[in-house]
């Protein structure tokens, strides 16, 4: 779930200033702390409302991972005003739809639903932000529910399981390490204490942040979350987590086999700076250099691979940019019938080769950002995409700035500049490298 | 292959006091054989089309499937002067979003791209549908790329369980067989069979056509006749109706894994079907309406059986499904499933009440708007009721339908359609030892 959502807003992380106006995107701080951002969208009588907590996996304390998922679940467990599982009736009631992610820096809850009804959802939300009421009888049936979404999205799946190794392996004793869902017998370990202490520590309105996208008026948007969210006292907060990514000393190679694998698989995570920790223009050339190299089938990997050498049947690279600490960039191939994954592996090391002793050309380089930067203005059709771009890029410590500016700090990314970003963190020190096979038979 | 990253009728509320604002649906002429509807809209600088052909994989001749989804996927991969590399390219540098995928009755085609590059955007889809090169060496690539789905398919239990249900319900018929088909069969296929398929589906005669954004009608003509014009008006035959629907029972796919998945399945009713309302609303009850459904609570929030149970109606033009899905912990799995069929005797007998009805009109009609504010989803959705062979005005009269809706239509649906003894279930699961066996 983390890796989807990472994957969708690092592509997406902007809205265009294009030729029709863009946005006018109202941000405002209320006395409590809670900040509001306010999107308009007249074009359908509909609003997307969110509200993002600074809070995600890798605040799960030690040994209980899992913990700021498991948490989300039980968000819609009960209020003293609001009995378990009454809330997504509500909002159905309403004609609205919710639902609610996390990952490893936040966790957010939303729902879509008429305009007239922003109303009541901000009161739903304030309600749950501070008034949560749970009985261990139903942390003990929704930690059975997680285990449960833990087997259909991991277990079930040997590359999910796959990738939970290569993750732990590459951030050391950093929390990024951990599967946001949590390990099996940690998850099991949660009960009431410990997500009323979650809860305590991260729910207020001082670690949150309201998104409200479609057809309102920032006035209209600012009186009521004021009503709902004014009145909600600050709490005091354990200082975010600052984890060490502490510095790796060699790459690491993993060779698994799964007796569920039908198709092999090579993967590569590289660990490298966030758009919250890079360097000036080093995230966007990071960004830019993950297309060029897999973006699509006019990208180097898939060309030099797919295309001209024939060792794989598919291949691709993504950059998770939208993270508060060092994050990951990928790459993967899946090899042909009858190739090695070690021929495979050679394949791919030297295109990566090819990008760190040269810059692209310049019709290459154009035709990546373009892309980058039609997908921004796609990104403005849907009020919901716009809402979590914003959240996700506040919610880890960006400003509404620096989402306006993305497309044109995209265009000013240099040929020598993503070259540059190649040969420095695409280092074999700083990655993990995984084949995935069938299990051989005995 | 490669896939780029991917008027609201009235006011639904009975209480609410919006104005209300109706999606304007225009009809403006197409190219001959093709229908299209348009939402202009010039707030954003962008279009959107979603485009259907009768091109599924229910039309792959026998022993060649897998053909429809493989032809779909070389959809760019090189056409007209264009080799695949050069087609990408063409579609990168002005930022033009396009892909093709099959189900099984439709190839399903969908277009965005910036106003400014609309006129190259149409141009090079017509190219794509008009003038595929099937070149061998694309014909090698996407068969691989096929290769490693399927192998991936098999990986997936919920994928093993769908395409076994399919089988076993529908047997020798085209319904029954996998959309991407199978190892062997994609294997075997040449480029003289995608050609074949091509020429006798990619064109004008049953094609569908919805577009929204900053396009105005007249614009649109000359656009689409880029796109289409070239493409040759045939008839497509109509699929025969299936002889089998059913094997009720319980079938088992054998999967050494922690969680199994059912997927449980009987005849249902078909798009045209003057109950299919009242269906739809009863399906929203039973199933289809997430945490406010009543498998949701019984199995999911009451018990913690499993992350997600649902059901819901599929229409095909010569069948329709009633199915739905959960996975369990394996050794539980025949709980859910219990669960599951005393829920559907228990709809069966004692229908809804009054306020479950109500509770399912009001979001019924309440959610509908959400589908329509965006232009990609304006174009997506009323294609869908393009296919569903619905016509314009259902947008207005939508609402008044579910309105309209009885406790006793409701419960008519349901003795027609959720009858337990009726099912078709397929567990891919454990091996089954003898003392957890579900009860028939």
């Amino acid at each position: 779930m983390r890796l989807r959502v990472i994957a969708l807003a690092a592509a997406l992380l902007a809205a265009a200033p294009a030729r029709a106006e863009a946005p006018e995107v109202t941000r405002f701080t209320l006395a409590n702390g809670l900040e509001v951002v306010v999107i308009p969208d007249h074009r359908a009588p509909v609003v997307t409302h969110m509200v993002w907590y600074r809070a995600g996996g890798t605040d799960d304390p030690q040994g209980l991972s899992g913990i700021a998922h498991f948490f989300e679940h039980l968000m819609f467990k009960g209020t003293r005003r609001v009995a378990p599982g009454e809330l997504s009736k509500i909002v159905a009631r309403n004609g609205g739809q919710d639902n609610a992610f996390t990952t490893e820096d936040y966790t957010a809850y939303f729902q879509r639903i008429a305009r007239d009804r922003l109303d009541l959802v901000m009161r739903l939300e304030a309600d749950r932000m501070m008034n949560l009421d749970l009985s261990a009888e139903n942390v003990a049936t929704e930690r059975d529910v997680v285990l449960e979404e833990r087997r259909f999205r991991v277990e079930n799946d040997p590359v999910a399981l796959f990738r939970e190794q290569l993750s732990a392996a590459l951030h050391l004793s950093h929390p990024y390490g951990r599967p946001v869902i949590g390990w099996n017998e940690e998850i099991r370990r949660i009960g009431r204490d410990e997500a009323l202490d979650f809860y305590r520590r991260h729910y207020a309105p001082n670690n949150a942040i309201v998104v409200v996208a479609g057809d309102v008026t920032p006035d209209e948007v600012r009186r009521l979350a004021q009503t709902h969210y004014g009145r909600l006292p600050r709490r005091a907060l354990a200082a975010r987590s600052d984890p060490a990514a502490p510095p790796r000393m060699t790459e690491t190679r993993l060779a698994a086999e799964h007796p569920d694998v039908r198709q092999s698989l090579l993967l590569r995570i590289y660990r490298v700076p966030s758009y919250v920790t890079a360097a000036p223009g080093e995230a966007e050339a990071l960004e830019v250099l993950a297309d060029l190299l897999g973006g699509g089938a006019a990208s180097r990997l898939y060309k030099g691979l797919v295309v001209e050498r024939k060792l794989a049947s598919a291949a691709g690279a993504w950059f998770a940019g939208a993270a508060r600490g060092m994050t990951e960039f990928g790459v993967y191939a899946y090899p042909r019938d009858g190739v090695s994954l070690a021929a495979l592996e050679k394949g791919m090391n030297a295109i990566l080769a090819d990008i760190k002793s040269a810059p692209p050309d310049t019709a290459e380089l154009e035709r990546t950002k373009t892309v980058l930067v039609a997908d921004a203005v796609y990104a403005r059709d849907s009020q919901a995409t716009m809402a979590r771009i914003y959240g996700e890029a506040l919610s880890i410590g960006l400003t509404v700035e620096d989402v306006q500016v993305w497309p044109e700090r995209i265009r000013a990314v240099t040929a020598e500049e993503v070259q540059a970003a190649a040969k420095a963190r695409l280092i074999e020190r700083e990655s993990v490298t995984g084949t995935l096979e069938p299990k051989a038979k005995k | 292959m490669s896939a780029r990253h991917r008027l609201i009728a009235g006011v639904m509320l009975a209480f609410a006091a919006l104005p209300a604002r109706a999606l304007d649906i225009q009809t403006p002429p197409a190219p001959e054989g093709m229908e299209l509807w348009l939402v202009e809209d010039h707030t954003l600088p962008m279009i959107a089309m979603t485009a259907s052909f009768p091109a599924g994989s229910a039309y792959d001749p026998q022993g060649k499937g897998g053909l429809a989804a493989f032809a779909a996927g070389l959809i760019d991969e090189g056409a007209g002067e264009y080799d695949a590399t050069a087609f990408t390219e063409a579609l990168d540098e002005r930022g033009i979003r396009f892909s093709a995928s099959p189900d099984r009755e439709h190839l399903i085609v969908s277009l965005q791209t910036l106003t400014e590059e609309a006129g190259a955007a149409f141009r090079l889809l017509g190219i794509a549908l008009s003038q595929p090169r099937f070149a061998p060496d694309a014909v090698e690539r996407v068969r691989a790329q096929l290769l490693a789905v399927l192998k991936r398919n098999e990986e997936d239990p919920a994928q093993v369980a769908s395409e076994a249900w399919s089988r076993i319900y529908f047997g020798d018929h085209p319904y029954g067989r996998p959309v991407s088909g199978t190892k062997e069969e994609v294997r075997a296929i040449t480029q003289a069979d995608l050609k074949a398929f091509a020429a006798r589906h990619w064109v004008r005669g049953a094609a569908q056509i919805a577009v929204a954004g900053d396009v105005t009608a007249e614009r649109l003509a000359k656009l689409l006749d880029s796109a289409f014009g070239a493409l040759p008006l045939r008839e497509v035959p109509a699929l025969p109706p299936p002889e089998r629907t059913g094997a009720p029972g319980t079938h088992h796919v054998t999967r050494d894994i922690g969680q199994a998945t059912a997927i449980f399945g009987a005849p249902g009713i078909l798009r045209h079907d003057p109950d299919f309302i009242p269906a739809y609303v009863a399906n929203y009850v039973l199933g289809g309406g997430g945490f406010s459904s009543r498998l949701m609570d019984e199995v999911r929030e009451k018990r913690g059986l499993a992350y997600g149970v649902s059901t819901g109606l599929v229409t095909l033009s010569k069948a329709g499904i009633f199915a739905g899905q959960v996975a369990t912990e394996a050794s539980r799995i025949g709980e859910s499933l219990d669960l599951i069929r005393s829920e559907l005797r228990r709809f069966a007998e004692d229908g809804v009440t009054g306020d479950e009805l109500d509770d399912a009109k009001t979001y019924l009609t309440g959610a509908f708007p959400l589908a329509f504010d965006s232009n990609g989803k304006i174009a997506g959705q009323l294609n869908a009721f393009q296919r569903d062979g619905l016509a314009p005005g259902y947008i207005d009269e939508r609402q008044a339908l579910i309105e309209a809706v009885t406790e006793e239509d409701v419960q008519r649906a349901a003795r027609r359609l959720f009858a337990p003894e009726a099912l078709t279930i397929v567990i891919a699961g454990p091996e089954e030892k003898p003392s957890t066996a579900a009860a028939p």
